[in-house]
């Protein structure tokens, strides 16, 4: 069953009279159910677009998108509140942490929002902290941890839920290949052993290979798609670097 | 180069601006309106009688300099805090610290001069806005008076440029001191938290000095009326104010850490948000939060005190004349008054003032009554032998009577209850200060016989007792029949006049009725007496204008600054918040929380920002109250007019607060849903 359809989905910015970006420029898409798929493309292809819509913090100029059956583009603000509080899980590239709030209570932040009893709370922090290997920075400030600590938090935050689907945007971007392998780990076990399913933007392809599946963005559209199937993850990794080449050119030097 | 890229940031952040220049503006705006009352005729005239009137003036524009010159102050910071960004990047790209002072300094240089231009016209306004509104509360007749002159526009330009120098100096040290690191992240440093062992400790202290603060302050009024009661007066007014901004210090932290401790607190709700903002809030402003509270306690205090000296002023005048005029009427069938008091002279002048006001201001309503006694022999007044006897060094003349039908059309000229007696009764009205005495008479002390008939005191009172009713200081009021074997001593006519009495009408009047002067013999020898023969209200309140007026005055004057400058630096504060808790809010919209449930927030946060610093404050006006009440207890209308005056000190207080509160709450909104 999939959980999330994306039909001739397209957004535009920009308003009449200005030069206008095609951000996403038509793309249909399905994911199914548990499935854990990686979005690539050059810097400025339209990622954090797609996940901005899908994620319904933004709205779509054309096109309809379900999730979980649902058509968020029709949906209001108040019922996309709850249906972002109750289904969906995200990780931003900026991160979204509180700067008032311990590290702690960041990651707590979903679970008050989704009013759990207080009594599980602190236990469901340290749980998810040790996973991803903060525990030792809860009581800080944000101000006060480096950039992929920070980054830890936001997943931390995001996953505590065990949201239906999780949309990450370049989660492990700011991690050492320790830290991101730790994340990528927890992200692979949440997928694997509690059926999340989860849509994952990055710019690695050491991250991507973690993944079943992974899409390639180019100006706005899906230019390539390749599955893993049952080949190791090596290999896996390799076909990704292929397919980055044929688009032209390192993925970092586009920024 | 710099200037115009500058500018084009001060354009971008014109809000931030605006709200710079609306603060300014008014501050400038309270100092010169204050001037120009301070220097005004009326005020000016009466301090050529009071010397300490000049010294109080002075040191009233003292406060309201520093206090205005403190809020510039924190604009200024406020408005380097957020451009505190774009400083540290000019400074990354190279530009020297000193071209970056300039540009500052112009910018405000500018903004400054187009404030004090604005000032000098919304001042002007304030000034009568102001006036009008003090006059009103003190009944004074007040005509708008525009009269454009040229010291307090001087004086205010001097106190101008002697803020604006200071607090240009100060932030040029701002800075000097900075480096690029704090620049770019002013913003981040939110929390300097203070040790648990120092925030309990000052918690603790900053009670215990409190407390003993109001001890103190207790104590100086139960002293009130030796010299020494400065020392303890100074001294708890110094312990209250450290208590203040101790506890404001430490509080935030120590709910937050009561919050933190509980879990079933804590992860309820949008509690931890909350306190985590409010204790950020704390702990980067929070000396000055305290100042805030200090103001606003201050403002309480000085309201509640004006409110009492006010009540004071109007029940010395209402004892003596609660009506628009009294006229005697100069009719006697006693005789003791010399008969030339009679004269056919001074019934016409009555009659010429009576058409004369009639014609002028309009008689909305009068009473001509008599007073009566019983016989000219004074061994027949019962009360005033009694009372001579329990007060050897008075010696009362005779019992008035009044008919009771007289009496109750005079209460209720007044809007006052009427009363009601049985055949056998009658009703003791007397002067405060006969109380003590009266009360060592025992009941059956008071019978009266009048026609043969014994009347028991029905009740006796001192509460509301108008001394222009005769001329003495206790009345008897009986069932009308009793009278009719009396004589009159006196006739007199209450008068409510339909339009309100100025002084040039005041003027007039005397000039027509003029004075009294009647020779009476005591003795064989004879005595030249004037005689009250028309007693004005508005003339008695203009008399009255003295000291205590003066005094409730300036104490209104500095608790409307007062609380105009904590309301502005709230409002700043909090809208400048906005722009940070917009994001904050952004974050919690995009987890899932309802638009209403945030808007829920904010209330609570903006209501939390106001209310935590007035909580102290109220808490110190209440307990207060009843120890000022030692010294208002004897010149108070009624026992319990304390309790009115902190009532009404805390509804205006609250009422120009809320209207804050208010304008704040809707410009937040605003902002977040921008
Ligand atoms: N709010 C906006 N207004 C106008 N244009 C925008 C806006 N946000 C993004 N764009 C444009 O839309 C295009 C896609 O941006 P998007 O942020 O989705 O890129 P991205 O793939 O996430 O890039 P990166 O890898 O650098 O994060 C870009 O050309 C960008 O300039
Ligand atoms: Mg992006």
């Amino acid at each position: 069953m999939e959980i999330l359809k994306i039909e001739d989905l397209k957004k535009y910015y920009g308003k009449k009279s200005s030069i206008i970006t095609k951000a996403i420029n038509g793309i249909s898409l399905e994911v199914q159910n548990q499935e854990f798929v990686a979005i690539m493309g050059a810097s400025g292809s339209g990622k954090t677009t797609l996940l901005n819509c899908l994620s319904t913090i933004d709205t779509v100029t054309s096109g309809h998108i379900y999730i979980d059956g649902q058509d968020i583009t029709e949906l209001e603000n108040d019922e996309l509140s709850d249906f972002r509080r109750e289904k969906l899980g995200f990780i931003f590239q900026d991160f979204n942490l509180l700067d008032t709030l311990t590290i702690e209570e960041n990651i707590a932040l979903s679970l008050i929002i989704n009013k759990t009893d207080p009594k599980f709370v602190n236990n469901a922090v340290k749980d998810i902290a040790g996973r991803l290997d903060i525990a030792n920075i809860l009581k800080k400030f944000p101000y006060e941890v480096s950039g992929g600590q920070k980054q830890r938090c936001a997943c931390a935050r995001a996953l505590i839920n065990h949201p239906k689907l999780i949309l990450a945007d370049e989660p492990t971007g700011a991690l050492d290949s320790r830290s991101a392998r730790l994340l990528l780990e927890t992200m692979w076990e949440m997928n694997e052993n509690l059926n999340a399913t989860i849509l994952m933007v990055t710019h690695d392809a050491f991250s991507a290979s973690f993944c079943k599946r992974v899409l390639f963005l180019k100006d706005g559209k899906i230019f390539n798609e390749i599955q893993k199937g049952d080949s190791p993850r090596k290999e896996f990794f390799e076909e990704i670097l292929d397919v980055l080449t044929l688009m032209g050119g390192d993925l970092n030097d586009v920024k | 180069m710099l200037s115009k890229l500058s500018l084009r940031n001060v354009k971008r952040s014109l809000k931030d601006y605006l709200i710079y220049m609306v603060t300014i503006t008014l501050s400038f705006s309270l100092i010169f309106s204050f001037n120009l009352i301070a220097f005004s005729r009326d005020l000016t005239e009466l301090s050529e009688h009071m010397e300490n009137f000049k010294y109080a003036i002075l040191f009233v524009s003292m406060i309201v300099i520093f206090v205005v010159g403190w809020l510039i102050n924190y604009t200024m910071h406020f408005m380097f805090e957020k451009r505190s960004k774009e400083f540290g990047t000019y400074m990354l790209l190279g530009i020297k610290k000193k071209e970056i002072n300039k540009l500052f300094l112009l910018e405000n240089i500018f903004l400054g001069s187009i404030a004090v231009v604005l000032s000098f016209f919304i001042g002007t306004l304030f000034s009568i806005l102001l006036s009008a509104i003090i006059m009103n509360i003190f009944e004074m007749p007040y005509q708008i008076a525009l009269s454009i002159h040229i010291t307090p526009i001087l004086v205010s330009l001097t106190y101008f440029l002697f803020i604006y120098i200071f607090v240009l100096l100060r932030s040029k040290r701002r800075i000097k001191k900075m480096n690029i690191y704090d620049l770019l992240y002013l913003e981040k440093q939110n929390e300097q938290k203070m040790s648990k062992k120092t925030r309990s400790w000052t918690f603790i202290l900053a009670s215990s000095l409190g407390g003993l603060g109001l001890l103190l302050f207790d104590y100086a009024f139960k002293i009130v009326e030796e010299p020494t009661m400065m020392i303890p007066f100074f001294l708890s007014i110094l312990l209250l104010g450290i208590s203040i901004y101790g506890l404001t210090l430490s509080i935030g932290e120590f709910l937050l850490n009561y919050c933190l401790k509980h879990e079933k607190i804590k992860y309820k709700k949008d509690n931890l948000f909350i306190t985590r903002n409010f204790s950020a809030k704390v702990g980067t402003m929070g000396i000055t939060l305290g100042t805030l509270a200090l103001l606003s306690t201050l403002t309480l205090l000085c309201l509640n005190v004006s409110a009492s000296f006010k009540d004071a002023f109007e029940n010395q005048v209402n004892t003596r004349i609660p009506y628009d005029i009294v006229m005697n009427k100069i009719y006697s069938e006693t005789g003791a008054l010399h008969p030339n008091i009679q004269n056919k002279d001074y019934q016409k002048k009555y009659q010429e003032s009576h058409e004369y006001i009639e014609k002028r201001v309009g008689i909305k309503e009068e009473l001509i009554y008599n007073i009566y006694v019983k016989s000219v022999n004074i061994d027949d007044a019962v009360i005033a032998k009694k009372l001579s006897s329990v007060n050897g060094k008075l010696t009362f003349q005779n019992d008035l009577f009044i008919k009771l039908s007289d009496y109750n059309k005079l209460q209720k000229m007044l809007n006052r209850s009427e009363i009601t007696l049985n055949e056998n009764e009658y009703f003791l009205h007397y002067y405060k200060e006969l109380r003590n005495w009266f009360e060592q008479l025992k009941k059956e002390d008071l019978n009266v016989e009048i026609n043969g008939k014994t009347l028991h005191c029905k009740e006796m009172t001192d509460k509301n007792y108008v001394s222009s009713w005769n001329s003495s200081y206790y009345l008897l009021v009986v069932p009308d029949e009793y009278v009719n074997n009396m004589l009159i001593e006196n006739a007199i006519n209450a008068i409510n006049t339909e339009k309100e009495i100025t002084t040039s009408v005041v003027e007039e009047l005397k000039n027509k009725v003029g004075n009294l002067e009647i020779t009476s013999s005591i003795n064989g020898e004879d005595y030249t007496i004037a005689i009250d023969t028309m007693i004005i209200r508005a003339e008695v309140l203009a008399q009255n204008r003295s000291a205590i007026t003066i005094f409730s005055f300036s104490l209104t004057y500095l608790a409307l600054v007062f609380i105009a400058v904590v309301g502005t630096i709230l409002s700043i504060q909090t809208l400048s918040d906005a722009t940070k808790y917009k994001y904050r809010y952004d974050i919690l919209k995009k987890l899932g929380v309802r638009e209403k449930e945030i808007d829920k927030t904010i209330l609570k946060q903006v209501t939390m920002n106001f209310i935590f610093p007035i909580v102290y404050p109220l808490l110190i006006a209440v307990i207060t109250t009843f120890s000022l009440n030692r010294l208002f207890f004897n010149i108070s209308s009624e026992e319990h007019t304390y309790l009115y005056s902190l009532g009404n000190s805390i509804f205006l207080f609250l009422l120009i607060y809320g209207i804050y509160f208010l304008a704040t709450y809707i410009g937040f909104k605003k902002n977040k849903s921008e």
